[in-house]
């Protein structure tokens, strides 16, 4: 009966508050349902109607044994608080129930004593029930469409549909080779995990790389955001079209040789198609110094499917008045949609015909003697 | 007539005009060795050379960081007040040659030794090349005891071993240097034969030596100018050509395509030749072998030939007095 009172006093405050005068005593939810057995904290507010200014001393009258009761204001523990007239004080009560504590309902009666007058405030806490724990994930666009260089981004929304915060595990499952990366959004750092706040919505990004040698295709990635208790999956679909790639490589992978000034020399190139499409009308070019020549045997190719490998052959001829030493020469392959080119050293050596001359006119300047010895010797 | 004497004297002369060589060799390197005037040339060659050495070894500790060919700079980095190690060469090798040569025949002549050396079973062939080649082969001792006092110096202050290659050039550096010293020795061996008088051939050796030192570059402008055709390259070309007469242009030369192996052209190289050029990479040593191997052939056949006239020269001679 005593407790209807109050109760109907608590409610029909605003309505007569003009006339009403007292203390009061109110928090936002006096009755809490809660699987917690972590610290409960109640914001209590006190409120002086129409007294004159006094000091309240808060008290709890009835309390289950072995559970832990503070008042705390600002930081400190209090156990009274100050108003003056129609003024409010704010103040937090702190119950620590026991650890495991069996689920029941629990009474607790606040008192809030001033001068003259007093107020109780009969708050209950239940143990044992509490809200689900609910996860929802949600892609912004669940397919995406791309070739093998492109970088898939999906965006996903998880929504942490319960009355606690929570961490939540991302997983994805992709096929084999696929590099999956999740990132908070805008965010730089990769994570794995992302705390979500209770009823809040977190939006991660989720990259997908996947790998070079990737055939066209449809497939898919499974999403997972899992926490304790609960998990949420969804199903994203990439679609990969098929790209040519060639790949342009020197005789044996090396990127050097050497050829001899004004004379022709033949390179056996490599053209490959590392793509997961066919190439088609491959034309090959070429930058060299002026006065160089360089043709291509066969000059294009006009199909080579995927990983697909052919031989070309590079006929060099330097210029007649090319100086001993390094020279760059640039060999590209153009086919459709994709090219490669690849910059090869020449070593270009000079005839040897002055090797012969000078030998000749070391022999001349020997002959000279010998027939001065001839002519002269051995006097 | 002409024939039938030939064919007479060459019946006369018969044996080896080698007998007796090593011995003039042998007796003229003691001679070298020994002699005051080779052990104050060594003396100063030695001092100059180390100091150098020592500059140039400093500078490159403190400035190169990683360098393929760090030994080889050791010869071609000149710090302030020190000209390098190759252009100190290119200085005093001249001036040791011709010490060595100018009074090898004329102060034999004078002092009436020549006689009496030949009266032994020894050729006058034997005695010139004797001679000649002691001479180098003292040069190439000193030069020898340089290039490991390089190397030792470049070991001790730069902690770095020589790379193979480094070796390499700088060995045929050596022989190319051999060469240059053989030149002004044939050429001081010349002016020996031809004046009585030492002093002559000395005064004679050291104008040759001058007017290729000093003033050759002077001379090419000169003569380009007034010959050269075909404009600006024209008259380079002709430029070029002249100044490659002079024993110290080849030997400056040789010297840069072996010490800097980055050098891949020596003379004058059109812009549209460089374009592609990957600049700054080294030449193999073979190549750069084959870019000097001209001026080396130019060295060697003129030596050859100067010796060729000198021995025609002295063949002719009266000597005795």
């Amino acid at each position: 009966m005593r407790r209807f009172i109050i109760l109907l006093t608590l409610l029909t405050t605003p309505l007569f508050a003009q006339d009403y005068r007292g203390l009061s005593l109110s928090t936002d939810y006096p009755s809490i349902i809660t699987s917690k057995t972590d610290i409960i904290t109640l914001s209590l507010t006190v409120k002086n109607y129409k007294l004159p200014p006094q000091r309240v001393d808060l008290s709890i009258l009835r309390a289950p044994t072995a559970w832990e009761t503070v008042f705390v204001g600002n930081g400190n523990l209090i156990s009274s608080v100050f108003v003056a007239p129609d003024e409010s004080a704010d103040a937090e009560l702190w119950i620590d129930p026991p650890d495991n504590t069996p689920e029941g309902s629990y009474n607790f009666i606040i008192r809030a004593t001033g001068r003259n007058n007093t107020f109780d405030l009969p708050i209950t806490i239940n143990i044992g029930k509490s809200l689900p724990r609910r996860l929802k994930i949600e892609p912004e666009f669940p397919s995406l469409i791309g070739t093998p260089t492109t970088d898939f981004s999906y965006r996903l929304s998880i929504n942490n549909e319960s009355s606690q915060d929570s961490l939540v595990n991302l997983r994805a499952q992709a096929p084999e080779g696929f590099q999956v990366t999740f990132k908070k959004a805008y965010r730089n750092q990769e994570i794995t995990t992302v705390p979500i706040k209770a009823g809040k919505t977190e939006k991660v990004d989720m990259e997908v790389k996947p790998p070079a040698n990737i055939t066209a295709g449809k497939y898919e990635i499974a999403v997972l955001a899992s926490t304790e208790g609960t998990s949420a999956e969804t199903l994203l679909t990439m679609e990969i079209t098929g790209q040519p790639k060639l790949k342009l490589t020197g005789p044996e992978g090396r990127l050097s040789g050497s050829a001899t000034a004004g004379r022709e020399k033949a390179f056996k190139l490599t053209i490959e198609n590392t793509g997961s499409a066919p190439a088609s009308d491959i034309e090959f070019s070429s930058w060299e110094p002026s006065n160089w020549k360089v043709e291509f045997n066969p000059k294009s190719i006009e199909l080579l499917p995927a990983g697909e490998k052919k031989e070309v052959t590079a006929l060099v001829t330097p210029s007649q008045k090319a100086i001993a030493g390094d020279y760059s020469v640039t060999f590209r392959a153009n086919a459709r949609d994709a090219s490669n080119s690849v910059d090869f050293r020449i070593t270009v050596r000079t005839s040897t015909l002055w090797g012969i001359v000078a030998v000749i006119i070391i022999a001349a300047a020997l002959l000279v003697v010998v027939l001065a010895v001839m002519r002269y010797g051995r006097r | 007539m002409k024939l039938k004497e030939f064919k007479l004297t060459e019946r006369k002369r018969k044996g080896s005009p080698f007998t007796g060589l090593w011995t003039v060799v042998l007796k003229e390197m003691a001679d070298h060795m020994g002699g005051i005037r080779m052990r104050l040339l060594v003396g100063l060659i030695l001092l100059t050379a180390l100091g150098s050495i020592y500059s140039s070894a400093r500078a490159i500790r403190d400035a190169v960081g990683e360098d393929p060919f760090i030994i080889l700079r050791l010869f071609t980095t000149s710090t302030d007040p020190l000209p390098s190690f190759v252009s100190f060469m290119g200085f005093l090798i001249p001036l040791a040659a011709i010490t060595l040569g100018f009074d090898s025949i004329n102060s034999e002549y004078n002092k009436r030794t020549l006689s009496r050396v030949l009266s032994q079973p020894i050729y006058r062939d034997a005695l010139l090349l004797g001679k000649f080649l002691a001479a180098l082969f003292t040069l190439t001792i000193t030069l020898l005891s340089l290039w490991l006092i390089v190397i030792g110096v470049g070991l001790l202050l730069l902690g770095i071993p020589p790379s193979g290659e480094e070796v390499l050039r700088s060995l045929v550096f050596l022989v190319a240097t051999l060469a240059y010293s053989g030149i002004w020795l044939i050429v001081a061996m010349l002016f020996s034969v031809i004046f009585r008088q030492p002093a002559t051939s000395a005064l004679a050796s050291f104008a040759v030596w001058l007017l290729f030192a000093v003033f050759w570059s002077i001379i090419t402008g000169l003569i380009a100018g007034l010959f050269g055709a075909g404009g600006e390259a024209g008259r380079s070309a002709a430029e070029l050509t002249i100044s490659r007469i002079s024993p110290n242009t080849l030997y400056g030369e040789i010297t840069l395509a072996l010490l800097n192996p980055e050098t891949r052209a020596l003379g004058l190289v059109f812009f549209s030749q460089l374009q592609g050029a990957l600049l700054g990479s080294p030449l193999p040593f073979l190549l750069s072998l084959l870019l000097i191997l001209p001026h080396f052939t130019g060295l060697l056949a003129a030596v050859i030939l100067f010796f060729a006239l000198t021995y025609v020269i002295f063949q002719r001679q009266e000597i005795r007095a």
